[in-house]
């Protein structure tokens, strides 16, 4: 158990490491200066951008710059965004609440209602509505989320006139959970619509899977109500492979997010991205990179925590 | 005999596929268990044997497809009688793992891997006999000790992964018996097994069948187990009921040339007990049952086939003697010689 | 021919190969016959509505032919997930080959490599990507390539190492065949089905990545036609017309939707035990 763990995080580091040389060399490779913004700006001389280039440190060459942002990340400092020089780190967290609510409800909602498609599929399959509800998963996922903003905001904002369009709260308003709620709903059913097309499917072969087992026969030979059997017997195997997709689900929410918040105009970390990459603020995209990679590894760890504690099999085997 | 405990009279079971013809698995099966007795049916790989089993607890997939029809008539108790194939499925659903329960081929898949043993055990009783949990728990625990499990107090919080293929099918028979039914079908229950484990856990049976007095239905595809366990044999061939005798007749004489096949390395009753013996391979193959052959499905294969009529005219089950039946139109020839 | 059949058999697949024929051939014939440029500008004729103006699906905010505009972006569309899906095929069957057949350390690598591309969401790598390039569709390609090769290779990988062991592979090797030489003539004919599938399947997902990067500014440019790039100007004129919003994502969804009904159901028709299962 230890020794795995131990290679465990080796890997981790080892991927961690890959994503920010890649990461940096990538930025910093790409076309575009950071201080195209500063360059515009009237009166502004060489020797100005030369001190300002300097501040940035973006004066040494590149492998040292890198081992000075890996030598900050490893003791909390993180740089400056080269856009308004806040500490990345607080930029980050600044913005990572909306997100965070954002894809919570959503990925709640998901979970939710995929899950129970998925069920309900499952208990009833060959019939009409599983049918139903495997095509309408595949179109689900082949459409891109945002068109289905555009769509929701083309109807329910711009026609009906029922929810606002984008942002987090009523522009000039004071905070009420109302208004709040009503700027959720939107971005969050969006951002749901595709994690709940692959829950359901997901759900719906794990649960199938579950009910042709042997031991589902036995259940029933033994005089257990169908409610009884599902419950008890069915989920209780089918939760296994869904812990599996819950940690698989964290990174790709963030990346839904990002699409999401650009078309709701939701002030969150994947704007936040978008808007770093647009003005080269490499500080920041880095940090939001490695935050996310981060935020994967973790998420497969947790999923193989949480495994552990669900599978009687594992938990035999560690003692 | 008294009064049968379960007489099964023409069950036929058919699987009508959406495309392509319908699957006649079972046709018209017929025979009777007697309280207490044990009743092996063999037969080779879809034979029908299992589907027979299957649909007496109704436990085919309950799919348009499958089409259930005759007569199981069960005597739950001196005053009821209950046809098995017509009971509705909530009454059906209180019979199961009470009166009649069923013990399955695979114990390694059969049991609930994350559920712990005594929740298995338990959930029978709290359904079945309105046990609270910690009396089902406690009588789980005894019941443990019964089917000879060591350390039965550990074992019910133990789940199935931490067994042995022979402990689980310990807590299989356990978990049947719970309710201490009238009737425990026995699909392969040892085919998975040890040839050391077959042995105990057929010696089980015994034991328990004598003490609990169960009529058991045991289906199997090894004679030697046959001739170990079975008061009766039932032999069945591509859906149909061929013969169907007292376990010494049948061993020391069958009638049916595919009876004698099947149990051709095994001449007599003795020389079974003394060495068990597998099916022997019989040439050619079980036909596909989309595509029986006419008249005596099994003319093909058969070593006595006269042309003209054992391919005209299907034969049916006759009584050679009191309680003993085959499916043979030669039978009388073939018997003398 | 025996696949065929059965995937004909299928539903979903044979409407989606037809929703995919269907755009394929009005994206080709359709443009020449219809009297009007992508590119040309009518500033008197803007935000006509459907079927008004001898417009079929009407203009957009500078008066072009919508029709003939979602046309060309469904042509430049299907043309780079093509591209993508040709490249990454490419790309997936030598590295899945290599450490399917050698193992050892270049799996290690391999495994290294994609765990770390997995790590970034596939977005934040696209946009990456993209901005490090000239923003077209050869960047898009590129790209798109970048991130879909992976599947192709763990099928690849997975199918050398299953039939590594079987007997005929055994005997080729005792021959003396090179390696590569044997690869290429014994395994990838046994392997094709799987590739077919997955390949199919990466077509949608280059499409659909194409609409993103597009709609978030890096990929195709204006004018030139691009669906998502259309989408991204369209969410301006929700007010004035909310057609441009919707068309788009039509055409991307027929595109998309036909490829996923007949990759899955070449899955099954490739191998028939799994449909069984299904």
């Amino acid at each position: 158990m230890t020794e795995t763990f131990v290679s465990r995080l080796v890997r981790m580091v080892v991927t961690l490491a890959i994503v920010s040389v890649t990461g940096f060399l990538l930025l910093h490779l790409a076309p575009g200066d950071p201080l195209a913004q500063f360059a515009l700006s009237p009166g502004m001389t060489a020797t100005q951008l030369g001190v300002i280039r300097h501040q940035m440190g973006l004066d040494v060459p590149l492998p040292l710059q890198y081992l000075i942002w890996v030598k900050g990340l490893l003791v909390g400092d993180w740089g400056r965004s080269f856009r308004d020089h806040q500490p990345v780190l607080t930029v980050i967290f600044g913005h990572l609440g909306a997100t965070l609510e954002l894809a919570g409800t959503a990925s709640l909602l998901a979970t939710w209602v995929g899950a129970s498609m998925g069920m309900y599929g499952a208990f009833r399959q060959g019939s009409r509505t599983d049918t139903l509800m495997t095509v309408l998963s595949v179109v689900l996922l082949s459409i891109p989320t945002f068109w289905f903003g555009l769509v929701f905001i083309s109807l329910f904002s711009v026609r009906l006139g029922w929810l606002p369009s984008g942002n987090i709260h009523a522009v000039g308003g004071a905070f009420s959970l109302g208004d709040y709620l009503r700027h959720l709903l939107l971005p969050a059913v969006v951002l749901a619509l595709g994690s709940t097309a692959i829950w359901s499917r997901y759900t719906r072969n794990a649960v199938a899977e579950v009910l042709g087992q042997d031991y589902i026969r036995t259940a029933r030979a033994k005089g257990l109500s169908p409610r009884r059997i599902r419950y008890r017997h069915v989920l209780r195997n089918a939760l296994l492979p869904m812990i599996t997709l819950a940690g698989l689900q964290l990174p790709t929410l963030l990346s839904g997010a990002l699409v999401t918040e650009t078309v709701f105009t939701w002030p969150g970390i994947g704007r936040l991205f978008l808007d770093s990459l647009e003005y080269r603020d490499y500080p920041v995209a880095m940090g939001i990179l490695m935050f996310s990679a981060v935020l994967a590894t973790f998420g497969s760890i947790v999923t193989d925590a949480l495994y552990a504690v669900a599978d009687p099999r594992l938990r035999a085997g560690r003692q | 005999m008294s009064r049968p405990i379960l007489s099964v009279r023409k069950l036929a079971v058919t699987f009508a596929q959406g495309s392509g013809p319908d699957i006649p698995a079972v046709e018209g099966a017929s025979f009777d268990v007697g309280a207490g007795e044990t009743v092996a049916i063999v037969g080779e790989s879809s034979s029908g044997k299992s589907v027979t089993a299957m649909a007496l607890l109704g436990l085919l997939p309950a799919g348009a497809g499958t089409i259930v029809s005759g007569q199981a008539l069960f005597r739950r108790d001196e005053a009821h009688e209950v046809d098995l194939l017509a009971l509705p499925e909530r009454e059906m659903r209180a019979l199961r793992g009470r009166d009649i329960s069923m013990v399955f081929q695979d114990p390694m898949t059969s049991l609930n891997p994350v559920l712990t043993i005594g929740e298995q055990i338990a959930e029978v009783l709290t359904t079945h006999d309105g046990l609270t949990r910690r009396q089902a728990r406690a009588t789980a625990v005894d019941l443990l000790a019964r089917v000879g499990l060591r350390d039965p107090g550990q074992i019910v919080s133990h789940y199935p992964g931490q067994l042995s293929g022979g402990m689980r099918q310990r807590v299989m028979i356990a978990m049947a018996l719970a309710c201490r039914p009238r009737l425990l079908i026995a699909d392969e229950p040892t085919t998975a097994l040890d040839v050391t484990v077959q042995a105990q856990i057929l010696a089980l049976l015994r034991q328990l069948q004598a003490e609990m007095g169960m009529a058991i239905i045991f289906i199997t595809h090894n004679i030697g187990v046959v001739a170990q366990i079975s008061d009766r044999v039932v032999v069945m061939y591509s859906g149909q009921v061929v013969e169907n005798a007292p376990v010494r007749d049948a061993l020391d004489g069958p009638l049916m040339p595919y009876s004698s096949v099947l149990f051709r390395t095994v001449p007599t009753y003795d020389a079974v007990l003394a060495r068990r013996r597998r099916l022997p391979t019989i040439p050619g193959h079980v036909p596909d049952p989309r595509h029986r052959p006419q008249g005596c499905t099994f003319h093909p294969r058969c070593a006595h086939f006269r042309p003209g009529v054992c391919d005209m005219f299907r034969p049916s089950l006759e009584a050679a003697r009191e309680g003993h039946e085959v499916r043979c139109v030669r039978w009388q020839e073939i018997a003398r010689g | 021919m025996h696949t065929f059949r059965r995937l004909m058999k299928i539903r979903t697949a044979s409407a989606g190969l037809v929703m995919v024929a269907v755009l394929a051939v009005a994206c080709t014939l359709l443009p020449p016959l219809l009297p009007y440029d992508p590119l040309e500008i009518d500033l008197h004729h803007r935000f006509l509505p459907p079927l008004s103006g001898g417009h079929v699906l009407g203009t957009d905010e500078i008066g072009r032919d919508t029709l003939v505009r979602l046309l060309a972006g469904a042509r430049t569309s299907l043309l780079i997930g093509l591209s993508a899906m040709v490249l990454s095929t490419v790309t997936g069957c030598l590295t899945g080959g290599l450490t399917g057949f050698h193992g050892g350390w270049t799996r290690r690598v391999l495994m290294r490599i994609v765990d770390s591309v997995l790590c970034f969401p596939t977005i934040f790598l696209l946009l990456t990507l993209a901005s490090f390039g000239q923003p077209g569709a050869p960047t898009i390609v590129g790209i798109v390539s970048l991130v879909a090769w992976m599947e192709v290779s763990r099928v690849v990988d997975g199918q050398v190492r299953a039939l590594r062991g079987r007997e005929f592979v055994i005997a080729v090797e005792a021959m003396g065949a090179s390696g590569v030489h044997m690869l290429l003539r014994e395994l990838l004919p046994n392997i094709t089905g799987a590739i077919i599938v997955v390949s199919t399947l990466n077509v949608a997902r280059a499409i659909l990545m194409e609409a993103y990067v597009s709609y978030l500014g890096n990929g195709i440019q204006p004018p030139q036609p691009s669906l998502g790039a259309m989408l991204n100007d369209a969410q301006e004129y929700l007010r004035p017309d909310p057609w441009l919003a919707i068309l788009p994502g039509l055409v991307i969804a027929i595109a998309v939707i036909g490829l996923n009904f007949v990759g899955d159901g070449l899955r099954l028709a490739v191998d028939p035990r799994q449909g069984r299962r299904a």
